[in-house]
């Protein structure tokens, strides 16, 4: 228990050397395994050498592997990447299936995610296509000329018709539609 | 920044002024869309830390409208600080000493009480009447629209409009009006 | 107020209604300007819009949705997705889910995804892996009781490489799923 990332260096996203925008390319150059040939600790370590390490090499030609058989030691996992980053992960007593899973996130990961907290979780060198935003995007070019306050533009012009204006509309239409008779029959 | 730069920074993060005509509206209804402006809270780019809330200069706040018979029974607390230093005054007695009052005290407690606040008020200016000084009436470049329409008094409709109105029935002749 | 403009407005009625009347014998010649422009405004609309997408004029940006989450997304964008999902490392995926795509000049609104396969974003995946360290400490003070979690999310990294309107508006859908 640790304050520890309280104090972690903030930053933002990036990918190293326009990775991905013409061709993709591993970041994970180098990964060393060091290991106790005898210690209980290192069981895992020794299993995963055992039976899945020919196969990793195999599947990323472009990842150097080492391994450091050492006495009585610990065993460790450094990953080395393109960018510089070094992650050391220790692996004390690690399962066979916990190695293999750690050993594919230290391959998949472009650096030491763990060292920055993400401020932003996109990055863009447009931040606007359309322009950005001003107080007078969208708004009524009337405004610009019109002197204020000015009942047409400070009255709710949302609520409904009421039951009376409705009623009176109707009651115009049937006028007019009287009056019109009358124009059409006097033409 | 480039000049083009500058000027995009000032457009999108320039302070604009709006008007708000309070007759007929209920004070505590209109304190939520006040707030809305003087805290920035209607544009895009608003964010807590981001100073970007408006003007709004209220008018005609004598000619509020309050609900039921709130005139009466809404009471504003106050204490000195001393004992024996609590008072209520009724809404229509502090309406009368300070007609700007009421507004200003339901848009202040419409917003969070935070050290933002009080700052957040000094953007609202509120005139009883509809005379607004010059210099505040030129920087208004927007209307924020009421929330409910202002109704029309009968005297004050000309009478030969109110006797071409459509009828729906006519009195009998020997019905007595009260 | 509102009688007056009733009245108002029932004056004008009157008029343009008498003018009707006065100019029936006009009215085929009269009506049909306002009733033919409408659709002729957008058929040029939409045609100077693909006229626009074939000149490849601007950039174009689209929002995606992805995860429960929306993006705008432009050519060369970076976005970091939190939470499992399997695509791995070097995977070209095309995100289906348009909202809406535009350019400098014009916006193409889904209702709620535009039409499919008139859009197209591809993106690759560059990283997968987990995020800083997340501490979830809670306390509650004279009641013995305090908790503390350790979490880190799985994040990946996405590479927006296009963002392409692919055919023309309003011509007919391909079947692309």
């Amino acid at each position: 228990m640790s304050a520890k990332h309280m104090f972690l260096k903030p930053g933002f996203v990036r990918a190293p050397l326009q990775n991905g925008i013409g061709r993709y390319v591993c970041q994970l150059q180098r990964i060393v395994l060091k290991f106790c040939k005898s210690n209980g600790a290192s069981r895992g370590m020794r299993d995963f050498i055992e039976q899945d390490l020919v196969d990793f090499a195999k599947v990323n030609p472009g990842v150097v592997v080492y391994l450091k058989p050492r006495r009585h030691r610990g065993p460790v996992v450094v990953a080395e990447y393109l960018n510089g980053d070094r992650v050391w992960m220790s692996v004390h007593n690690k399962t066979h299936a916990e190695i293999t899973k750690w050993i594919e996130v230290l391959r998949t990961q472009q650096g030491n995610n763990a060292s920055t907290r993400l401020r932003k979780y996109q990055y863009t060198d447009h931040p606007s296509i359309q322009g950005p935003w001003t107080p007078f995007t969208h708004k009524l070019p009337e405004l610009n000329t019109a002197e204020l306050p000015n009942p047409a533009f400070g009255a709710n012009n949302r609520l409904p018709m009421s039951a009376t204006e409705q009623l009176r509309l109707m009651f115009e239409a049937q006028k007019l539609g009287e009056k019109s008779d009358d124009l059409k029959t006097a033409e | 920044m480039s000049a083009a730069k500058r000027v995009q920074q000032w457009a999108t993060f320039a302070r604009s002024w709006h008007i708000f005509d309070c007759k007929w509206q209920d004070p505590y209804e209109s304190a939520n869309i006040i707030k809305k402006y003087l805290m920035g809270l209607h544009k895009p780019i608003y964010h807590p830390m981001n100073d970007c809330g408006d003007v709004v200069v209220a008018i005609n706040s004598r000619d509020i409208a309050l609900r039921g018979d709130e005139w009466r029974t809404r009471a504003y607390f106050h204490h000195t600080g001393y004992p024996g230093g609590a008072s209520w005054t009724l809404a229509w007695e502090l309406h009368n000493k300070d007609p700007t009052m009421i507004i200003k005290k339901a848009v202040y407690r419409a917003m969070k009480g935070n050290l933002q606040r009080r700052h957040t008020m000094q953007r609202l200016f509120i005139y009883p009447g509809e005379n607004v000084p010059e210099d505040v009436l030129q920087n208004v470049t927007n209307q924020i629209r009421q929330i409910r329409l202002v109704p029309t008094r009968l005297d004050q409709i000309p009478e030969e409009v109110t006797k071409t109105y459509p009828k729906v029935m006519d009195y009998p002749e020997d019905y007595v009006l009260k | 107020m509102a009688l007056i403009r009733a009245g108002l407005q029932r004056l004008a009625n009157v008029f343009s209604g008498a003018q009707a009347g006065v100019l029936s014998r006009f009215a085929t010649h009269l009506a049909p300007i306002e009733s033919k422009s409408v659709p002729q405004t957008t058929k040029d609309v939409i045609a100077e819009c693909n006229n626009l997408i074939e000149k490849n004029a601007s950039r174009n940006f689209a929002i995606v949705h992805l995860l429960g989450k929306q993006w705008r997304v432009t050519d060369g964008d970076l976005l970091v997705i939190e939470g499992f999902w399997p695509p791995t490392i070097g995977d070209k995926i095309k995100l289906d889910k348009v909202l809406l795509a535009g350019t400098k000049d014009f916006s193409l609104i889904g209702r709620p995804l535009v039409q499919p396969g008139l859009v197209e974003v591809i993106a690759t995946v560059i990283s997968k892996g987990l995020s800083h360290t997340r501490t979830h400490f809670k306390k509650k003070r004279r009641k013995q009781y305090m908790r503390i979690n350790f979490q880190r999310a799985p994040q990946t990294i996405l590479r927006i490489n296009s963002v392409e309107i692919a055919s023309k508006i309003n011509e007919a859908p391909k079947n692309v799923f």
